[in-house]
């Protein structure tokens, strides 16, 4: 199985956080205010682009808003083959994640 | 919310636009800009601006990374392509990587002789709190002395009174002495009296030994890794003995690390300063200038409020003490090496001025080389005009092409940097060790040039390399980029001639810069060698020089007459120093004329010296050891002029207190270097002042053997004390070689750069003329000759070579007329042959170089040239 970047996960877990919702401002808001990571504005769209080149993820031009100076929108969502790479990653974790002894803070 | 909206500034928005590459398919740039209009709600319109720059700024490191690996498939594309293009044409590729990789090796040997000192000394911790305790002493002249010796009760003074002062630092150079070990003895100069604290101070490391306490005993020393190869070999020198002058021991405690390139406070030996008292005295006194004072203020203390505060000290300046500062204040350390010229003090200054030259001509190197890099590429990539003609109608955008041209380039400049960094450590130690000659000036720092050293230069590598491959990418893209395909592909790809402009410019450019380092070279050697041609007065040749140490001044006439006994050497004498670079100056005081006092230089010798030096009496005689001349002086033909007197023997002279009768005037010698005018000398017999012995030896003898044979006889009679001894002729050479040596230097460089500027001449004309290949063929069908046609091809290039040749030598003319005007002794106009010799080399090179490309295009025949397809 083909291993994603930590990056390139954490963006797919937003993107299917967010279901219909899914474009750059809402992934960023996504990664900063749950995961907490505070990554640079641009950053998010070379991993976008490894995973639409996977065909992990599809695109979709939304409406056009002024804010963003008469561009559309562009939404991302999970293709099949995306959603099971999640799973699989969901998997991997809890199988990795088993029989070892608990971390405490001090 | 609607009316608050505002837009980010345009020109922000387009550079974006540029930079993002793929990310546009993602909604990049919306996102941008609802972020900007989220940012200009929440925190003001200003913050949000700032941001959208920064952005920008940061996209450009992805930008590149992009465009060189960017979207996988269309760059294995570009790669493959640009690959396949570089093996095609595989001498172009060799050229241009070659090419690049010798102008990137130029420029990192001369940015890190920039970059060392403009990175001086600020690998010490507290650096930037660290200065020096600089004296404005009254003067005569209007000019105020800034001098940075200061005297030793100074700084415990400061330490004491002001808590502001954290630590502080005294540095005594012990000037020449000589240190022995054992049988060995040297004459060292590098010897530097510190406090104890020098290794807490300052972040010189010590690689044996114990930092806090090496200097905890006043006897002790510190060596660095050099000396202690030098006096010790192989052997451990922790706890052995170094004896300094004649009897005061010293225990090595400690070995440091051979001092950096980037070190203003060069040392080979350190000695706490507690031991200086038993050399020299004064140590107490107020009145005597001997140490250079660092202090490093605590954190929060401002220069300006601490200087104000430094009046009061003195006050603890006795009140004989005769020039007392009429101010004190502090210079920043970091600032020394570079600003600090006004300033006596014990660091040699590197004026800025000279940095800064020094990287502008490395910055030239890149210029000459990214032209060579846009003829050649332009040249190359008119073959691949349908290659661009195709990939548009396929559907690539402009800036798709253009990116794929810079890439390409981008390619060659990162691929060039092994090479250059090969080139530079091959040629490196070589430079060094010609300019290592220079070892009268100063000390030059024995840890190795080599790039391992100064890892900061692959920054300043990197650097340079994208930006050469960014510019000299960027002509060329933006000229191929723009050709319409129906051009290209129906074969209308006259950019030849109404685009020639820009590339005639760049040759002219390219040609005025070789020309003019060649012309410089040839300038260079001409006066070298007509400074150690022309007649300074005496005879240099089958002269000794034998060193003689203080300590051993008063048994010369033993070791003068020892020495002499030696075969070869017909008569010897002493004088003060090695009559070169030597300007003692006096004011002399003529006889009953006190008002007019002239300046001269005062020469101590000892009988026989004229003669030893064939020196010409013109009138009177020469000092005769039967007579008691003690008393007696003899002057120049120029001082005697000055002088002003019809009959100058038997006239008196006085300078420093010493009163004596002209019994001689010597025709005109010069024992300064190179002077504007023929110097005021006097000769005087000064027995207390003799440090050199001069020796005439008959010509023929091998002086190898005779000074092994003369150090014997030495060591017999002095053990203890270092011989040296050479020839005028070597020490003169000695000088003359460092020139000879810059001149091989800009030599090299003028003829690479001739070299590259040839090689950019072919592959432009070989473009250009394959071109014309039709036109010739029908020039020969309508009667013209080989010759006649020739000429018709290479008439533009010769004329482009001859403009740039008027420019360079116009250039040199001028700038020579303007040193002539300094009035320099032996420097002469420039010899015709020089500007004769860059002609032929230039115009020759030139025409070779495009006649090479011209013959296939005559000699073939109009029958095969016109046929259609």
């Amino acid at each position: 199985m083909e291993l994603l970047s930590r990056k390139e996960e954490l963006i797919l877990l937003a993107i299917w956080k967010l279901r219909e919702n899914a474009y750059g401002i809402t992934i960023r808001d996504e990664l900063e205010d749950s995961i907490g990571v505070n990554w640079l504005f641009g950053s998010i769209y070379t991993p976008l682009n490894q995973l639409f080149n996977k065909g992990l993820i599809s695109r979709q031009e939304g409406e056009t808003t002024s804010e963003r100076g008469g561009r559309p929108k562009v939404f991302f969502r999970l293709t099949p083959k995306g959603k099971e790479a999640l799973a699989r990653i969901k998997e991997l974790n809890s199988a990795l994640w088993t029989e070892v002894p608990p971390i405490t803070l001090k | 919310m609607g009316s608050t909206k505002t837009k980010p500034p345009k020109i922000a928005e387009n550079l974006l636009d540029f930079l993002l590459l793929t990310s546009e398919e993602f909604g990049a740039l919306g996102d941008y800009e609802e972020q900007y209009n989220r940012i200009a709600e929440n925190r003001g319109e200003a913050s949000a601006v700032i941001w959208y720059w920064i952005q920008v700024v940061l996209s450009f490191p992805v930008f590149l990374y992009n465009s060189i690996y960017g979207s996988m498939i269309m760059i294995k594309n570009y790669l493959k392509v640009a690959l396949r293009n570089m093996k095609r044409q595989k001498s172009f590729s060799i050229i241009n990587i070659i090419g690049l990789a010798a102008g990137m090796a130029g420029f990192i040997f001369f940015a890190m002789s920039g970059a060392t000192k403009l990175n001086s000394d600020n690998f010490h911790k507290n650096a930037d709190r660290m200065y020096g305790v600089v004296q404005v002493l009254p003067s005569e002249t209007e000019v105020e002395e800034h001098n940075a010796f200061t005297p030793v009760p100074l700084l415990p003074a400061i330490l004491d009174e002001y808590p502001e002062a954290e630590a502080g630092m005294r540095i005594m150079p012990a000037g020449r002495v000589t240190l022995s070990r054992k049988e060995n003895s040297f004459y060292e100069s590098g010897v530097l009296f510190v406090d104890q604290n020098f290794f807490d101070f300052f972040n010189f490391k010590l690689i044996n030994g114990n930092p806090g306490s090496v200097f905890s005993q006043p006897h002790s020393i510190v060596l660095n890794e050099k000396m202690v190869i030098k006096y010790f070999g192989d052997e451990d020198p922790l706890g052995k003995v170094i004896t300094i002058g004649n009897d005061l021991n010293l225990t090595v405690t400690g070995v440091a690390e051979d001092f950096p390139r980037t070190t203003s406070i060069r040392y080979e030996f350190l000695v706490p300063i507690e031991a200086a008292r038993s050399i020299t005295g004064g140590m107490q006194n107020w009145d005597q200038r001997k140490v250079f004072s660092m202090v490093m203020l605590s954190e929060n203390t401002e220069r300006k409020d601490f200087e104000s505060k430094l009046g009061s000290l003195r006050a603890r300046y006795n009140n004989e003490v005769q020039d007392m500062p009429n101010k004190l204040y502090l210079f920043p350390f970091l600032d020394f090496r570079l600003h600090g010229g006004e300033i006596e003090s014990i660091i040699n200054p590197s004026p800025a001025g000279i940095v800064y030259v020094t990287i502008i001509m490395g910055s030239l190197l890149l210029v000459i080389v990214s032209i060579n890099f846009i003829n050649l590429s332009i040249a190359r990539y008119m073959y691949r005009t349908k290659e661009i003609g195709l990939r548009k109608v396929v559907g690539a955008r402009r800036g798709q092409l253009f990116r794929q041209f810079i890439g390409e380039s981008l390619l060659m400049s990162l691929i060039a940097i092994p090479f250059s960094i090969l080139i530079y450590e091959t040629i490196q130690p070589l430079i060094t060790s010609l300019l290592g000659g220079i070892s009268n000036i100063g000390m030059i720092s024995n840890q190795s040039n080599s790039i391992i050293n100064y890892p900061f230069m692959l920054k300043y590598l990197l650097g340079a390399a994208l930006i050469v491959g960014f510019f000299s990418g960027y002509y060329p893209a933006l000229v191929l980029s723009k050709f319409q395909p129906v051009d290209v592909i129906g074969g209308k790809t006259s950019t030849a001639r109404n685009k020639g402009r820009g590339r005639k410019l760049m040759i002219i450019l390219q040609f005025s810069f070789s020309i003019l380092f060649i012309l410089i070279a040839g300038v260079m050697r001409n006066q070298a060698g007509e400074i150690f041609r022309s007649d300074f007065g005496y005879n240099r040749e089958n002269v000794a020089f034998v060193r003689i140490a203080s300590e051993i001044r008063t048994d010369y006439n033993a070791i003068n007459s020892e020495l002499s006994k030696n075969p070869g050497i017909l008569h010897s004498s002493a004088c003060g120093e090695v009559p070169f670079i030597w300007a003692p100056k006096v004011e002399a005081i003529p006889e009953n004329n006190e008002d007019n006092a002239i300046s001269l230089n005062a020469y101590s010798v000892d009988y026989d010296f004229i003669e030893v030096m064939e020196i010409e009496i013109l009138e009177g005689r020469s000092f005769v050891r039967e007579r008691g001349d003690e008393n007696s002086f003899i002057i120049n033909k120029s001082a005697a002029e000055k002088l002003k007197w019809t009959n100058p023997l038997g006239k008196q002279l006085e300078f420093h207190g010493k009163v004596g009768t002209i019994i001689g005037v010597a025709d005109d010698f010069i024992f300064t270097d190179i002077v504007f005018e023929i110097p005021n000398s006097v000769l005087y017999l000064g027995s207390d002042n003799l440090n050199c012995l001069v020796m005439k030896f008959s010509a023929g003898t091998d002086f190898s053997k005779l000074k092994d044979s003369m150090k014997k006889s030495w060591t017999d009679m002095v053990p203890n004390v270092p011989f040296e001894a050479f020839t005028m002729e070597e020490y003169f050479r000695g000088f003359f070689g460092v020139a000879d040596s810059v001149v091989g230097l800009i030599n090299v460089i003028g003829f690479t750069a001739m070299l590259f500027s040839v090689l950019g001449l072919l592959g432009v004309s070989s473009y250009l003329v394959e071109k014309r290949t039709k036109e010739v063929g029908i020039r020969k069908v309508l009667g013209a000759t080989n010759f006649s046609s020739i000429w018709v091809l290479i008439r533009e290039f010769v004329i482009l070579v001859v403009i740039s040749y008027s420019i360079a030598s116009i250039l040199i003319f001028i700038g020579w007329k303007k040193v002539l005007e300094l009035g320099l002794l032996f420097i002469t106009d420039i010899d015709p042959a020089v500007y004769l010799i860059a002609a032929i080399v230039s115009i020759a090179s030139a025409v070779i170089a495009v006649t090479s490309q011209t013959i296939k295009a005559v000699r073939t025949n109009p029958v095969d040239s016109l046929r259609y397809e």
